[in-house]
């Protein structure tokens, strides 16, 4: 209960108590801190309290509360911060009006929890500053758990920040990852140039080089350390390139407004499978949607391209296309179909048409004519004008550019990927989404798995006399029904450790380690005491 | 009877039902065979049955004409031909039940028996449970038979035994499938008629005391065939110490589950730690294991234990402890907890204790949890603050004495009498630490009882019920020995002995307060001797 209200005052009294002029104040007297609040100087400060779950909370305190910070309104500045998880109306509600009445709100709506990932996505994870790439199927993991599991962005960001910790900690080969300055060809040794050639994207490297007839190259990155390590130290820049390449893509293609998906599959999909406007389906095909815009909408379109080729992208930290030749090219292109379709789009009002390509009127119309009660059916090409097809022409031109700056290869194409990009999920899963039960399940029914041990090697998740006690009461607890009778689960155990068995164990020390597995699975909440029957358990858990 | 007239209906009628929808994936024939038409029978009487209670003309209602439709079927031919087999067979189990009945009755009369005897017993048991159930149909037969013998829907109940007596079987035998996932496998199992166990008793056997499984625990613990595999299992789990101690400097909490206890492991870490801090070099940490499994934690224990061990003043909540330890940025805090989930933590003010403590950021947070269960004990806002990292830490080491009660437990879990005490010894402990006038209170109840007990003694009866004494005849007896002189003072003394859990109350029927003491009677009359002398 102790939230919101008293705890914010907490602070303050603490500091205060046996303050000014020896008067002592009692914990609860907001005395207390109204003197500590003139103590501080100034004046003017505000007190603010915030309820962080408002409707868990107790309604009458609240409606106490506020009458309180309410009669001390001329000399403690109150605000009172409610989160409401429901409305505002549902809020009011279940306030008493005269405490209503003594407030004076606004409201502020939080920002979507899917937003906030995006942006917090944009930056850490797509973004330029990111060093490590999340992989996409780490990051569609990462992304799932956040939608069906309503965790917090903080579950992200911690589970993002494990995803550096797991890459960093033991890899030696991450030190590529340091900034090319401060790198030297030095700090790599002989057996960080052995690692890299153990790597998965080194044989692909390679082998491209024999089949494009290098085998000078090949050989050398085969067995000269210096060769590799130059060639290793030169992979920095390209990959800075490639980074680039990637974001300018990501950024023109969002910038058309016209990708149907979400900016992080998208960016999912460049890492996975490249991009590439002519895959279609695919996730990048918004080629047909440019191609069938309206004069209007291209024109409109080539200012936000300029825009962005300039400008770059704040959220992912990208700031334009740094190919100074390629950026001047791409944007007087631009700036010549601006020009063109701006003339066209005049030209034919002058004429009273509607200015269209062949991509977006229908090229062919089908005619209905009814002839004698017969319907025929006659195919017409609608003609285009001299601007239609001029303006078709723009589009084609501008379509040209467009693909000449959005595209990229994916990113296990890269020589050193595996240097900067983690994808992994398997220790993020055991570690943030642990299975406790399937766990217990497993140790219990095969403890050879953990325990490796010859003598229960034979019993293969099997029931055998010489698993470990609770083991072997797991296996008969789950063959039993919801009742158990633990005359009998002994009368069970026993036979299978008895003396009659191989084990040969006496009854008595049969029993201690009977009645350890037992009070082990109560311990584990898997029984519990059951009225019904005489010596009964009840069953607790179905793993 | 209206009920028993609905039964001659409900049968066909429930078959045709049946053989209308015989592709429904989720009817299980010998369940719906055995219930269902005893719950109907129960639950609601047919409104049609009940305006005609006893006329014969129910037949002619619609539903007995759709009974006759559905008699009509090739399958009733065949039931009307075997209709001989099934009685002759059942007369036969009713008199193997008969006889397996009188078997298992001179078994129970005559007490002990040996192992081969058991095995016979347990075959008796089984022919009379399996033909237990059979005997609502049974029944159910008789009376078609009595009432209708010559209608075509006495046929139908017993074409219906001839068929589902192959599936019974199926039934009866011990393991239900096994490879039905977790819910389902629930589901079947809490199937309504389904939890039919056998009724032994552990009465022929007899229970360990607590100095009889220490005694045979030391013995054998050394003889454990899997010793080797633990601590090497044990030393695997070590090799990770490095990675825990990194994670823990990363401001993440760390928390071990699996089975086993994980005390030792634990322990080896803090060792680990002592050597490698997880805070930086210019800092100094501090470590503290506690043990949450210790039944009577509190928070009071853990704050004072935390407040000395970073030498700050004693404090009584956490948010002071804090920020004493915000104020020296020197001194860091490893927090080793043993059972995050063992009873006195689960309570939610224990919790949000913790994860406030885990969240600070010169503490590091470590803990392990025994049930697989800990994921239910935190809200959003408290897992936040933990940022737990999980590991799988199977240990399979067995808990030590003080984590796991093992023989209380047991006792507990089948209904005895746990002697929490520690039985005479226990109860002579705990009377020294109290005034002269409540040991001989004590003296004079357990005199009372033994009275009691003696002068009510039925055969086996008497151990199975509690011997008690009447309240108010103990109060008078106490004020004519001068032990006290009002109500008042005798409840006090009362109340020492309550919660000492070496007496017992209750209510009866009546509403009469009685008193009892939870030991046997060698146990009380060992007592006495004590007290007496």
């Amino acid at each position: 209960m102790s939230t919101g209200g008293e705890e914010g005052e907490g602070g303050g009294e603490q500091v205060l108590v046996g303050g000014r002029g020896g008067r002592k104040f009692l914990d609860y007297d907001l005395e207390a801190l109204r003197v500590a609040l003139e103590g501080k100087g100034k004046g003017g400060r505000r007190v603010i309290v915030a309820f962080q779950d408002s409707e868990a909370f107790d309604t009458g305190l609240v409606g106490e509360l506020v009458g309180l910070f309410h009669s001390w309104q001329d000399r403690i500045q109150f605000s009172v911060l409610f989160g409401i998880a429901t409305s505002v109306e549902l809020f009011q509600a279940r306030l008493l009006k005269s405490t209503a009445r003594q407030l004076y709100g606004a409201q502020f709506d939080v920002v979507q929890a899917n937003a906030v990932l995006e942006s917090v996505i944009m930056t850490a994870v797509a973004g330029s500053d990111a060093k490590l790439r999340i992989g996409p199927g780490l990051l569609r993991k990462l992304v799932g758990r956040q939608q069906e599991h309503v965790a917090g962005v903080g579950a992200f960001v911690s589970s993002l920040k494990y995803a550096y910790m797991n890459h960093f900690y033991a890899n030696p080969l991450s030190v590529l990852l340091a900034d090319p300055d401060r790198l030297k060809s030095e700090t790599l040794q002989s057996e960080h140039l052995e690692a890299v050639r153990m790597l998965e994207s080194f044989k692909p490297l390679v082998e491209l080089a024999v089949e494009e007839g290098q085998l000078d190259h090949a050989q050398k990155l085969l067995e000269e350390d210096d060769y590799l390590r130059s060639y290793i130290m030169d992979q920095g820049p390209k990959r800075q390139k490639y980074l680039d390449r990637l974001l300018q893509s990501l950024s023109l293609i969002t910038t058309t407004g016209l990708a149907k998906r979400p900016f992080i599959e998208l960016y999912e999909a460049a890492l996975e499978e490249g991009i590439s406007l002519d895959q279609s389906p695919g996730p990048f095909d918004i080629g047909d949607a440019i191609k069938r815009s309206s004069p209007e909408e291209l024109l409109a379109l080539v200012a936000r391209m300029k825009e962005t080729i300039d400008m770059g992208n704040d959220s992912l930290h990208w700031d334009g296309i740094d190919d100074v030749d390629e950026a001047e090219y791409a944007i007087a292109k631009f700036m010549r179909v601006e020009y063109d379709v701006r003339e066209l789009l005049e030209k034919s009002k002058a004429k009273g048409d509607s200015l269209k390509s062949k991509y977006s009127s229908q090229s062919k119309v089908l005619r209905t004519t009814v002839v004698a009660q017969k319907v025929q059916l006659s195919r017409d090409t609608a003609t285009l004008t001299e601007e239609d097809n001029a303006f078709t022409e723009a589009i084609d031109i501008f379509f040209t550019v467009f693909k000449r700056i959005v595209g990229c290869e994916p990113l296990s194409n890269l020589f050193l990927h595996e240097v900067w990009q983690y994808d992994y999920h398997l220790p993020y899963e055991d570690v943030f989404v642990p299975r406790p039960g399937g766990t217990l399940a497993r140790a219990l029914s095969r403890p050879h798995d953990y325990l490796g041990c010859a003598c229960c090697d034979q019993a293969n998740g099997s029931l055998a006399g010489t698993l470990p006690a609770t083991s072997i009461l797991y296996h008969l607890y789950s063959e039993a029904g919801a009742l158990i009778n633990v005359a009998d689960l002994w009368a069970a155990y026993y036979t299978h450790v008895g003396e009659d068995s191989e084990i040969g164990m006496d009854e008595r020390s049969a029993l201690v380690l009977f009645y350890r597995g037992l009070a082990e699975l109560r311990a584990m909440g898997f029984v519990k005491q059951s009225k019904k029957k005489a010596d009964h358990i009840a069953k607790l858990k179905w793993l | 009877m209206p009920p028993k007239k609905a039964t001659n209906h409900k049968p066909p009628v429930r078959q045709s039902r049946k053989r209308q929808s015989p592709s429904d994936p989720y009817e299980i024939p010998e369940e719906d065979d055995n219930q269902a038409p005893k719950r109907r029978r129960l639950a609601k009487p047919d409104p049609e049955n009940e305006q005609e209670p006893t006329n014969d003309a129910a037949v002619s209602t619609p539903s007995a004409s759709r009974l006759k439709k559905t008699v009509a079927t090739p399958i009733k031919l065949n039931g009307l031909n075997g209709v001989d087999t099934p009685s002759r067979k059942n007369n036969a189990d009713r008199s193997a039940r008969r006889k397996s009945a009188r078997a298992l009755v001179d078994r129970v009369i005559s007490g002990a028996i040996s192992d081969d005897e058991a095995e016979d017993g347990d075959i008796a048991r089984e022919i009379y449970e399996s033909s237990e159930d059979e005997e609502d149909d049974d029944e159910e037969e008789n009376q078609n038979g009595e009432t209708e013998p010559t209608t075509p829907s006495k046929s139908a109940p017993g074409r219906k035994r001839k068929a589902t007596t192959s599936t019974r079987a199926r039934k009866r035998s011990p393991t239900p499938p096994r490879d039905l996932p977790p819910h389902e496998q629930y589901f079947y199992q809490n199937k309504p008629g389904l939890s039919k166990t056998s009724n032994n008793t552990l009465s022929s056997l007899q229970l360990l005391t607590h100095d009889e499984y220490f005694s045979l625990l030391r013995d054998l613990a050394p003889k454990n065939p899997h010793k080797p595999d633990i601590s090497h299992l044990q030393s695997l789990h070590a090799t990770s110490f490095p990675q825990w101690a990194f994670e823990l400097s990363q401001g993440f909490s760390t928390c071990l589950y699996g089975y086993g206890s994980k005390r030792h492991l634990l322990h080896q870490f803090a060792t680990y730690l002592s050597s490698n801090p997880p805070c930086s070099p210019t800092q100094t940490n501090k470590i503290v294991i506690v043990n949450g499994y210790t039944p009577s934690f509190t928070t009071r224990e853990l704050l004072s234990v935390l407040s000395s061990a970073i030498s700050s003043p004693p404090c009584t909540s956490l948010p002071p402890l804090l920020s004493y330890l915000s104020s020296r940025p020197k001194t860091t805090l490893t927090v080793l907890l043993n059972s995050i989930t063992s009873p006195p933590l689960r309570k939610s003010p224990f919790q949000s204790l913790l994860s406030t403590l885990a969240s600070h950021p010169q503490v590091y947070f470590c803990c392990t949890s025994d049930t697989p269960d800990f994921g239910l004990l935190w809200d959003s806002a408290q897992s936040t603050s933990f940022q737990f990292l999980f590991h799988d830490c199977t240990t399979f080491a067995p808990f030590s004495p003080s984590e796991l009660e093992v023989v209380d437990s047991v006792h507990e879990l089948l209904g005895r009498k746990t002697r929490r005490a520690g039985g005479k010894e226990g109860v002579a402990f705990v009377l020294r630490s109290l005034p002269e006038n409540a040991k001989s209170l004590f003296r004079l109840l357990v005199g009372e009882v033994l009275c009691a007990d003696g002068g009510d003694q039925q055969g086996a009866a008497a151990e199975e019920e509690e011997v008690a004494v009447e309240y108010r005849m103990v109060y008078n007896r106490a004020v004519e020995e001068f032990i006290c002189s009002s109500e008042m003072a005798f409840r006090t003394l009362l109340k020492e002995f309550h919660d000492h859990q070496i007496i017992t109350s209750h209510k009866d029927a009546l509403g009469t307060e009685l008193l009892s003491l939870p030991f046997r009677k060698e146990e009380l009359e060992g007592i006495l001797e004590e007290l007496t002398t």
